[in-house]
């Protein structure tokens, strides 16, 4: 068996001491943020990529990977014992979670949300160590034409997928593939949109955008409000679920594993839309759903599996097409290309023991949040004692530092500031900023395909409609923009969104 | 204080169609080329004709919305202070070092939290620099000056 070397080549490198310090260090920081408010992966993997520069490759993405999912882990107990998301991919978590903490099962809302988040963790690494290599094969097959396409298709189902208005999140998203022209043209050599300015030749830092609309702007709108004190909801007494919770949470969390598995593939999706649309199906075929919302297991098993599945997952196009499909993703592939490390189908076997290293540090890391986060839970809950007043200036701080680390100079952080002021006019005027993110990230990648497509065709456009597998992804594309646009259907997702929000 | 006029579609539409037009009209220096071979100015033209669209459509359903959802008020303040300390930072972290920096920048920053809370930012700005210190020069060896650059 191929994969059972691969798997022992993995262990290998996972188990070494350094890459085990470092799978150690990544899940306790990410369980941290994770129980902390207001501080969530992105931001957190933007500040901590600097100090990766002088770190091997691979010890670099097990820590940056470890506070990703650690961060899963996390934020389900502030939204269980404070009704707080620690985390996005928390929020709704807080719905039955907390409501169980308030009846006095605070210890089984846990222990349920931690066994599933492993259950999934743990589905989620063995998909990426059995598909992604299929997938890799595959990909070897894709033309620029394919690519394009995928990514059309990548950026449709984040628009669709994102809340709130559908035009404004085709905006945000055109908004950031115009945001990723900026810099020299790599065919000929134009500076292109760059104000004049020559440290934009290279087009703008995206760790630049990330922290000022993410960070900076979190902190212009949290910091001035009033704070309060969280309140625990229960002492944290028996851990073990009875009997009747058990039976109600494993088909909850197998089914919000497998949902988490599929939305982590998408673009734009990843664990917070995972989380969401768990809750939903668990709502909609619950035999009794008006427990959910009065503390159902149902309600914390299945969105707590399905954000690990997802965030699990959502590695899976990053290492094989090099496509990201969140931010978090977008930063990994930084980390990555630092190291001249190109991610892509090559991966697989040019740094394989990278690769397997990576995935096999995954399932490590997802047990030793299992250990880390049911016996020691009372120990994180102390974290919230921190307030905003001292987390803000730590949080500024870091990024600032960060930014002026990246070369050395302080203009990223002149453009930080300005994003923070955009990604404030962004909040007032409702507008998601992820789409913005994901159409920076692959615009540039767009824009060489496209290029290469069209050379290729020798300008005739309909060869992304000749090739089989283009035309299948736009078609696909296409169909997800009709349905979606469609009133009857549109009404029903606004539906959806508005309880998912209530 | 709080006004109860505006309408975040309108103010979205109007953004996103200013940048459009804005991006297009810097776009139109770059040659566009044809689509066998595409110039620097392809990609950001079509893009910025997309994003103008986009506002526009944007822009007219916020007008004819009866129920407009009213946008925050803009808090100027807030935005102004950590805007300033950010500046503050990347103007003076080569010039004056880590040392002082970090803590004139905390305190800066912290004029934008509810009411400003001296002796408890003095604290932090206090243990944030040793800490910063610790960490990224001693620790991490980052390039980054300590001290003023004439000491």
């Amino acid at each position: 068996m191929e994969i059972l070397s691969h798997l022992a080549m993995g262990f290998s490198v996972a188990l070494s001491f350094e890459n085990l310090l470092y799978c150690v260090f990544g899940v306790i920081v990410g369980t941290a943020i994770g129980v902390l408010p207001g501080l969530g992966p992105l931001a957190t993997i933007a500040m901590l990529l600097p100090l990766t520069y002088t770190l091997e490759p691979t010890s670099a993405l097990i820590m940056l990977s470890g506070i990703y999912y650690g961060a899963q882990y996390g934020g389900s107990t502030t939204a269980i014992l404070v009704n707080l998301p620690g985390e996005s991919a928390s929020v709704v978590t807080c719905l039955d979670g907390h409501k169980m903490a308030q009846k006095g099962r605070a210890g089984a809302a846990l222990a349920i949300a931690a066994l599933g988040s492993f259950f999934a963790g743990t589905v989620g690494t063995a998909l990426i160590a059995g598909f992604a290599p299929v997938l890799a094969t595959f990909a070897f097959n894709f033309g620029p034409a394919e690519y394009f396409a995928l990514m059309v298709l990548g950026l449709v189902a984040a628009v669709t997928l994102a809340h709130g208005s559908l035009l404004k999140a085709l905006a945000m998203v055109v908004f950031g593939l115009v945001l990723g022209c900026i810099g020299i043209d790599v065919n000929s050599g134009v500076a292109r949109l760059d104000f004049g300015f020559l440290e934009l030749a290279e087009g703008i830092e995206f760790v630049a955008i990330a922290m000022g609309v993410f960070a900076f702007t979190d902190i212009i709108v949290n910091w001035r409000k009033k704070q309060t004190e969280p309140v625990l909801a229960a002492k944290v007494t028996s851990l073990m679920p009875t009997k009747q919770e058990f039976k109600e949470s494993w088909p909850a969390a197998i089914r919000g594993t497998a949902l988490g598995c599929v939305l982590g593939l998408l673009p734009g999706g990843g664990a917070t839309l995972s989380s969401f649309a768990s809750y939903t199906i668990e709502k909609r075929i619950a035999r009794n759903p008006e427990k959910f919302g009065h503390g159902a297991p149902a309600g914390v098993a299945g969105p707590e599996s399905a954000n690990n599945a997802g965030s699990q997952s959502s590695f899976i196009p990053m290492l094989t097409l090099g496509i990201p499909s969140n931010g978090v993703m977008a930063l990994m592939i930084g980390a990555m290309m630092i190291h001249d490390i190109v991610p892509g189908p090559q991966i697989m076997t040019e740094n394989a023991p990278m690769f397997w290293g990576l995935v096999v540090s995954m399932w490590l890391g997802n047990l030793m949040l299992l250990v880390l986060n049911l016996p020691m839970v009372g120990l994180w809950v102390k974290l919230l004692r921190v307030k905003y007043d001292v987390l803000a200036p730590l949080i500024l701080i870091f990024c600032l530092i960060g930014l002026y680390s990246i070369h050395n100079q302080s203009f990223e952080i002149y453009l930080a500031a300005i994003f923070a002021v955009v990604g404030y006019l962004f909040k007032r005027m409702h507008c998601e900023p992820a789409p913005l993110l994901l159409g920076f990230i692959l615009g540039p990648m767009m824009e060489e395909n496209l290029r290469r497509a069209l050379l290729l065709s020798r300008g005739d456009a309909l060869t992304f409609l000749e090739r089989p597998i283009s035309a299948g992804l736009l078609v696909v594309a296409a169909a997800i923009l009709a349905v979606v646009l469609l009133p009857a259907l549109r009404r029903k997702r606004e539906e959806v969104f508005a309880e998912e929000e209530a | 204080m709080k006004p109860k006029r505006g309408n975040v579609d309108v103010e979205s539409g109007v953004f996103f169609t200013l940048s459009g037009l804005i991006t297009m009209l810097l776009s139109m220096n770059y040659s566009f080329g044809t689509a066998a071979r595409m110039g620097p100015g392809f990609f950001p033209i079509v893009l910025s004709g997309l994003l103008t669209f986009l506002g526009i459509a944007i822009l007219v359903s916020g007008l004819r919305t009866r129920k407009p959802v009213v946008p925050s008020a803009f808090d100027l303040k807030s935005v102004l202070i950590v805007c300033t300390a950010i500046v503050l930072f990347g103007l003076l972290l080569m010039r004056a070092g880590l040392l002082i920096t970090v803590p004139l920048t905390v305190v800066v920053a912290s004029f934008a939290q509810h009411e400003m809370k001296w002796k408890q930012t003095l604290v932090i700005a206090v243990a944030l620099t040793v800490f910063t210190w610790l960490v990224f020069i001693a620790g991490l060896d980052l390039r980054i000056p300590l001290l003023p650059r004439f000491v």
